[in-house]
């Protein structure tokens, strides 16, 4: 199955869903004006994953969101949570810079809630 | 400026010899203008040498604060909303402005009543209870915006609603996000 790419803009970010990995890669600004119609299709492929019945990894690497990215994120995070017998072991590398505790702390709201496994990894922006 | 931003302003400059401003946004606000005046901010702050932590805070309170300001503004008014961000004496403030109709001031003011009554965790709580509970539109989130705001700031934000008529108020905030870096 091919990848599914939704390719960033100035106000989204870029999406990518490796079938062959297991990847789903949410990385970008992320302020849609419509959040529901932004993450409608990725709550779709989502749908396809579940086929696979296998883990899945997230790796999500955002420089900043508004509420509706926020609910409209904890609401995949709480979908693959609820069907734990699709996704048996999903995993989250919530990436920030270096020293971001602020984003580091968003990213804890969503481990806190979803109660998936959350990894923090710092890159250097040096 | 108009004179509902120029009083809460001044009120702030008067008492503050050390004022400076550093993003000053006064007019029609829409997504592109959050998205570019983000940027902007974020290039200010990191030129003025402020940590990450309080860069992504500032991006993430100044969504907040000008995508409420273009969903909730009154329409056909003449009173311009405004967005600033100043370094004072008290260390680096967010000040937001827009006008409201008078059914949205009875919602906001029941709001901002009770989250001022609210310590730091029980805003917490109750930020967790509406982002995992509450809906969102293109016309609102619930009061997620706001309680967003008052979860991220590092103190209460102060807050304003000035008359301007029986249809319309003036809305202000001041936000602190950090002392100085």
């Amino acid at each position: 199955m091919e990848n599914f790419i939704i390719k960033k803009t100035d106000k989204t970010p870029e999406v990518i869903f490796d079938f062959r990995k297991n990847l789903i890669s949410i990385s970008g600004i992320c302020i849609p004006e419509n959040p529901y119609d932004f993450f409608d299709p990725i709550f779709k492929e989502l749908n396809h994953l579940k086929k696979s019945k296998s883990d899945i990894l997230f790796e999500i690497y955002l420089e900043y969101f508004n509420t509706g990215a926020s609910k409209c994120l904890l609401n995949i995070f709480l979908e693959v949570a609820r069907v734990e017998n699709e996704f048996p072991a999903t995993t989250v590398n919530w990436i920030i810079d270096e020293g971001d505790t602020e984003l580091k702390e968003a990213g804890e709201v969503f481990e806190e809630i979803s109660k998936l496994k959350f990894n923090y990894k710092e890159i250097s922006s040096n | 400026m108009n004179s509902y931003s120029k009083k809460a302003l001044n009120s702030l400059i008067e008492s503050d010899e050390d004022y400076n401003d550093v993003f000053v946004l006064s007019g029609h606000i829409n997504q592109s203008i959050v998205g570019s005046s983000i940027k902007i901010i974020e290039n200010k702050l990191i030129e003025l040498k402020f940590s990450k932590t309080v860069v992504s805070k500032a991006k993430l309170l100044g969504v907040e604060l000008m995508e409420n300001i273009f969903k909730h503004q009154s329409l056909g008014t003449n009173i311009t909303p405004y967005f600033h961000i100043a370094i004072t004496k008290k260390g680096l403030v967010m000040l937001s402005g827009n006008s409201i109709s008078y059914n949205d001031y009875l919602v906001l003011h029941k709001k901002l009543n009770e989250l001022d009554l609210l310590s730091k965790e029980e805003i917490k709580k109750r930020y967790i209870g509406v982002l995992t509970d509450g809906s969102i539109s293109d016309k609102g989130n619930a009061g997620l915006g706001l309680l967003t705001i008052f979860n991220r700031s590092n103190n209460k934000p102060k807050h304003l609603l000035n008359k301007v008529s029986e249809d319309e108020y003036y809305f202000n905030m001041e936000i602190y996000l950090s002392s100085f870096n």
